[in-house]
């Protein structure tokens, strides 16, 4: 039998690993991180001569700011999507809360880390990695936090005459200093490395990981890719949970597609923003 | 009638002009003049019907008093000037109290230069005087005449046309730069980093600049918590409330001199950010060298897999050339028992 085919039916199998509902979070937080990214930043380097030319290109501050307020909505849209998925997920019993399925961080994320920078030196083999890897869990949670973060200040500023009604005018202080540096961090986490590197830029999925987009990746890739998950599912039996007939081709072409334009996006969005960001440091 | 004999202009059958040739010679010595009366005049004499501009328009014109900081320029540029909102004016408008002598000009000793000045602008702006009478600025002015007066925030011969309500963003934000800015530079450089400037910098020209909040002629203090803020506030935030006006607005860019809780939360996430940012590219650094060099060596491998695949064809071809030949000769000699070294001693072989 080769590898990643259906030993019966000959057909090529793949290992379902994003539902559609998660997918469709990913969607919106890309799209709205995009969005609030593209039309922020240029507030905080004002003085930045791509500010200005993005700024103008958008229609002025006016529809930069609308833009920004939009995207803000949706952002907070799949947060609270998210949040209840995680409510209904505990609330529900859906399936364990800790353990080797989970995203809670755990004692082994600390052993891999440990196994993985032996591994960068050439100290040992590559650990063999779970459903979710530290890495993974990292960019979840960071962005967890930060959406509390960047959004709370953003409402705070969005509408600044009823916080001040509550607080003192000089919490909008406080909220724009926040706002502005998290998502400055957030950003760089996300656009310049930890995400768009260890998600999509590791040589297994380089320049995309297609799985977050279409939802599954091949088996062979899966097997080399979550070793401990699928020795686990193999004994176990929940293999079969997870690993299913390959969608019809143009479904597949398609998610190609999505895949390919989502990439050179966000590979341009990168590199305005390294330039923005630059541009005040070299003139 | 009249109308019919003007639209069949000129007349029809070759007729002549109805006027006699004296009168001819005559229209066009005043159409002449005419035409090019405006451009003689718009030059000299309606920018400058007092003639001031024969001296004042010379750039190298200075005051002849022999002064130890140097000669003061005394020259008016006339463009700047006929292009100022004030072009139309004549000099003598606002320079009021001259006595014409040449070469030089008798000023009313008993009077400063300044309060000249403020009463000229005070003949035709009497409600912005009175507003700049209430104002520090005057007070100051008052007192020991070191106050700004209405020209040291204006100008005087190059005042801008402005529409009040309408004004652009750069003009808002050259206003606080070069008007108020320049002797509040500290507060200028503090209101920078400001969220009104930001946008105003970006070109949003809605946001309020300096003169928005602190009044044009009143200059406003504005201290938190007053009434007076409140209501200077709810021009454009018609919901503040008194504790709104305790937002911070002129904070240095270290916020230094915010309240200790601003300062807290901002060396708090400067410090997160830079240790973020310093652990995650050091991480995402060495990570990707050892995925790299697996990059790297994959690479490696599969070009000495081609090579090595190449060379084998070329060994395979020399030992069917050499079987061929062998057969004929000797048939105990079977090449391909070891590796290139073998395939080698055999075409040597072949050729003794």
């Amino acid at each position: 039998m080769t590898m990643g085919t259906d030993a019966k039916e000959g057909v090529r199998l793949v290992y379902r690993r994003f539902s559609t509902f998660h997918r469709f979070n990913h969607y919106l937080a890309m799209l709205s991180f995009f969005g609030l990214v593209l039309t922020g930043i240029p507030l905080k380097f004002k003085e930045s001569y791509f500010s200005k030319l993005l700024i103008d290109g958008l229609g002025g501050v006016e529809a930069a700011g609308f833009i920004h307020r939009t995207m803000a909505v949706i952002n907070i849209l799949y947060f609270v999507l998210e949040t209840g998925y995680m409510v209904y997920y505990v609330a529900a019993r859906k399936g364990p809360i800790f353990g080797d399925d989970s995203i809670v961080p755990g004692k082994k994320d600390w052993q891999d880390m440990k196994g993985m920078f032996r591994w960068f030196f050439g100290r040992g083999p590559k650990p063999a990695l779970n459903r979710f890897t530290y890495w993974e869990k990292f960019d979840y949670w960071a962005l967890f936090a930060g959406t509390i973060l960047i959004g709370g200040s953003g409402l705070m500023m969005w509408f600044p005459e009823a916080t001040a009604r509550l607080l003192p005018g000089v919490a909008l202080n406080v909220a724009l200093v926040v706002h502005s540096n998290e998502a400055f961090l957030a950003t760089g986490v996300i656009f310049i490395f930890v995400h768009f590197f260890s998600a999509h830029g590791r040589p297994e999925s380089f320049p995309a990981d297609e799985v977050i987009f279409s939802g599954y990746i091949p088996v062979e890739h899966y097997i080399h890719e979550r070793p401990l998950e699928y020795e686990n599912r193999l004994k176990n039996g929940t293999l079969d949970q997870v690993v299913t007939p390959a969608p019809p081709a143009p479904r597949r072409r398609l998610f190609r597609w999505i895949t390919g334009l989502v990439t050179l996006f966000a590979f341009l969005a990168a590199t305005y923003t390294l330039l923005l960001i630059v541009w005040p440091l070299v003139s | 009638m009249r109308v019919r004999r003007l639209g069949s202009w000129p007349p029809p059958g070759g007729r002549r002009l109805p006027w006699p040739p004296g009168v001819r010679l005559w229209v066009l010595a005043v159409a002449l003049v005419l035409v090019f009366l405006p451009a003689l005049a718009g030059t000299a004499w309606a920018l400058d019907p007092e003639g001031c501009l024969i001296c004042h328009g010379d750039p190298n014109f200075v005051d002849p008093t022999p002064d130890p900081n140097g000669p003061t320029s005394l020259y008016v540029n006339p463009q700047a000037f006929k292009k100022s909102v004030h072009g139309n004016n004549a000099c003598s408008t606002c320079h009021r109290g001259f006595v014409l002598t040449i070469p030089q000009h008798q000023l009313d000793a008993t009077k400063d230069f300044r309060q000249v000045a403020i009463e000229a602008c005070e003949s035709c702006h009497p409600n912005e005087f009175m507003q700049y009478q209430t104002s520090t600025h005057a007070k100051l002015y008052y007192q020991d005449q070191a106050g700004p007066i209405c020209i040291s925030c204006h100008g005087s011969h190059e005042i801008r046309r402005v529409r009040l309500g309408q004004e652009s963003a750069d003009f808002k934000m050259s206003m606080a730069r070069d008007s108020c800015g320049r002797c509040h530079k500290d507060k200028f450089e503090k209101a920078k980093h400001e969220f009104h400037f930001k946008a105003l910098s970006l070109g949003y020209s809605p946001a309020a600049t300096c003169f928005d909040c602190h009044g044009f002629h009143e200059n406003l203090a504005l201290k938190s918590g007053e009434e007076e803020t409140v209501r200077q506030c709810r021009k454009c935030h018609p919901g503040a409330t008194k504790g709104f006006t305790y937002f911070q607005m002129h904070l240095d860019e270290g916020f230094e001199n915010a309240w200790w809780g601003v300062r807290a939360v901002y060396l708090f996430f400067s410090t997160l950010l830079i240790v973020v940012l310093v652990v995650g590219i050091a991480y995402t650094t060495v990570h990707m060298q050892k995925e790299t060099r697996m990059i790297l060596g994959v690479l490696g491998r599969g070009l000495g897999r081609l090579f090595g695949f190449i060379r084998a064809l070329e060994e395979e071809s020399v030992r069917e050339s050499m079987r061929a030949r062998g057969a004929t000769e000797e048939t105990g000699k079977e090449p391909g028992a070891g590796g290139d070294a073998p395939a080698h001693d055999d075409e040597k072989g072949g050729e003794v």
